[in-house]
């Protein structure tokens, strides 16, 4: 069992079509080089009248807040957006990202969140909370990749027929750790 | 995670995913017992949750995860955003390692939620009309499940999720702490809240689900974070004009008609007429979409794009007999679809409702983050793929992605 890409779907023949966006045809500009730091309120036009006239005791901390650059991202070396934290609220931007954030900038999203966990809610959590690609955050993820594999050859070891056995390595893939996903006793 | 009585048959589905670095700490382990010649087993293959727990990992994150709509799915979130696994862009629907998982850092907990979405079952219970009166569900479930898991509650957790999750954080947020205080007076008032707005009717079976005033819950939430969210439907949608006119995609008459609306909408909702409200709304975002992106079908084609074609590709996975069984969804369980209607139809007076008072009284207990994708205004076409698909997800209107 190779990589994680053998789970047996039969929703394969149903392929997305090709991205009338992205594709290369269209060639949309995608420029990055004119990404200065800019005012915090261009990443929540819409949002920023509400944020400003939110009434809690830190906003005086927060409206004095001044925003950071996220760290470079990996495929460009372009800073991933912006985060302002205080008073116990952080407003981060993530550039180049619609709707589905992690979906479109997974790198920043990624880096964006752990900032926010290191920082604002777990002061004192150091370990790995990697914000880039550190060789420990990778020495961790190979080996939660090992121990996937692991269950997923487990489960296919233990199990007697081949549709059996491609489900309880479809069940390790997907569960990812075997935790429940249904119905607990009330 | 069944929610309240056993006749109602009304249950939340969790996907649960572990961090990379616990489950690095579980390889270590299986690597000793392998040097011992313990041969794989099926309970090796799928260790209970009980059984993850050290210390060394007390203090890696759990993030709860709840996805828009209303009525999305989470595994959205699960299979395209940030889960362990993703359908690759553009491939054959197969599932690939996500290198950038919020998995490499934190523990992950895809809820769908409301009850009725995705593999959730409503059962014989009604759909909820509010996020709050969802969030007693939310809560009552997440108590199920860490009652259960007592040393995954004792790690930090976060409740986050995106767009209509705007909605959903707060209002979930605010009563799993009231509910987790130290303070009786403070926890039996927020449990006569529940029991007043529970979504059952008659008795609120998922209040009655909850721990007695005189214990806190099983878990305290550290943090809230909201993606793109909806939060102050209003405000945000008087947004719309003001950013459409600065791009240039609608005139000055278009401009001034919708702030009318737009004022329109905010005193309907000062005046608490949610549904109106709504429908003043959802003929702003039509009528702009209208003037701004004309009647062209290519426009639509733009929310195809395939960075947002979740729906399609997660949908032709999770309809797979494979799927179904690997994650063991309820028989109960109806197909998977990544929106369910009903749902969205039962909080149709909640859409306009603005959360973010509530969104003040979570942010003064733990820390809230607000993230927003932003989109580089020199790609104006790309601007408005996330708009558009904002406006068709549910009709919620999103309108926090541009920049410049």
């Amino acid at each position: 069992m190779g990589a994680f890409s053998f789970f047996p779907t039969t929703g394969g023949e149903k392929t997305s079509r090709a991205s009338p966006l992205r594709g290369p045809h269209l060639s949309l500009p995608r420029s990055h080089d004119d990404q200065q730091p800019r005012a915090p309120q261009d990443g929540y036009f819409s949002s920023q009248p509400w944020i400003a006239a939110l009434d809690w005791p830190g906003a005086p901390d927060f409206k004095d807040a001044t925003p950071m650059a996220l760290p470079p991202r990996p495929s460009d070396g372009v800073s991933g957006g912006t985060l302002r934290s205080g008073g116990g609220l952080t407003v981060a931007t993530v550039a180049d990202a619609g709707h589905m954030v992690p979906a479109d900038q997974p790198a920043a999203a990624r880096a964006m969140i752990n900032l926010w966990l290191r920082d604002s809610v777990m002061p004192s959590y150091e370990a790995d909370l990697a914000l880039g690609d550190s060789p420990a955050a990778r020495r961790a993820a190979a080996a939660a990749d090992a121990e996937m594999e692991r269950r997923a050859e487990a489960a296919a070891e233990a199990t007697a027929t081949a549709e059996a056995a491609a489900n309880a390595a479809a069940a390790a893939v997907l569960a990812a750790d075997g935790a429940e996903t249904t119905e607990t006793p009330a | 995670m069944r929610v309240g009585s056993e006749e109602e048959n009304a249950k939340l589905f969790f996907l649960y995913q572990e961090a990379d670095s616990v489950l690095k700490l579980e390889s270590n382990a299986a690597a000793g017992s392998k040097r011992k010649k313990t041969a794989p087993t099926a309970a090796a293959a799928s260790p209970s949750l009980s059984t993850l727990s050290t210390s060394a990992n007390a203090s890696t994150p759990i993030i709860i995860w709840l996805q828009g709509g209303p009525g999305s799915s989470s595994l959205l979130g699960a299979f395209f955003e940030m889960g362990r696994y993703v359908i690759q862009d553009g491939g054959d629907g197969s599932l690939h390692r996500n290198p950038e998982s919020w998995t490499r850092d934190s523990a992950m907990l895809f809820v769908e939620y409301p009850l009725g979405v995705g593999f959730s079952l409503a059962g014989a219970r009604r759909l909820p009309a509010t996020s709050a009166a969802a969030a007693v569900d939310l809560v009552s479930g997440l108590q199920h499940f860490f009652e259960e898991r007592p040393q995954l509650a004792g790690r930090p957790l976060v409740l986050a999720g995106e767009s209509y999750a705007g909605k959903y954080v707060p209002e979930a947020a605010a009563l799993a702490l009231r509910l987790a205080s130290d303070d009786e007076a403070t926890r039996r008032g927020a449990r006569e809240q529940a029991e007043a707005r529970g979504g059952g009717g008659g008795g609120s079976p998922a209040a009655a689900a909850l721990p007695p005033a005189s214990s806190p819950l099983a878990f305290a939430l550290r943090g809230a974070a909201v993606g793109n969210g909806l939060v102050d439907p209003p405000s945000q949608a008087a947004r719309m004009g003001p950013y459409l006119f600065a791009r240039g995609l609608i005139n000055a008459t278009t401009l001034r008609r919708n702030e009318r609306r737009a004022a329109n909408l905010s005193s309907l909702a000062a005046k608490g007429l949610w549904a109106e409200a709504h429908s003043v709304r959802e003929a702003m975002v039509s009528s702009l979409t209208r003037s701004a992106l004309g009647a062209n079908g290519t426009l639509l084609d733009w929310r195809r794009s395939e960075g947002y074609d979740a729906g399609d590709r997660v949908r032709s996975l999770l309809r797979t007999p494979a799927a179904r069984a690997a994650l063991g969804v309820d028989p109960d369980a109806p197909t998977w679809q990544r929106r369910a209607k009903a749902v969205a139809a039962a909080l149709h007076d909640d859409k306009a409702v603005s959360s973010a008072p509530v969104v003040a009284e979570v942010v003064t207990q733990v820390p809230f983050l607000l993230y927003f994708g932003v989109e580089d205004a020199k790609a104006s076409l790309f601007s408005f793929s996330s708009f558009f698909f904002g406006v068709c997800d549910g009709g919620v209107f999103f309108f926090s992605n541009h920049r410049g």
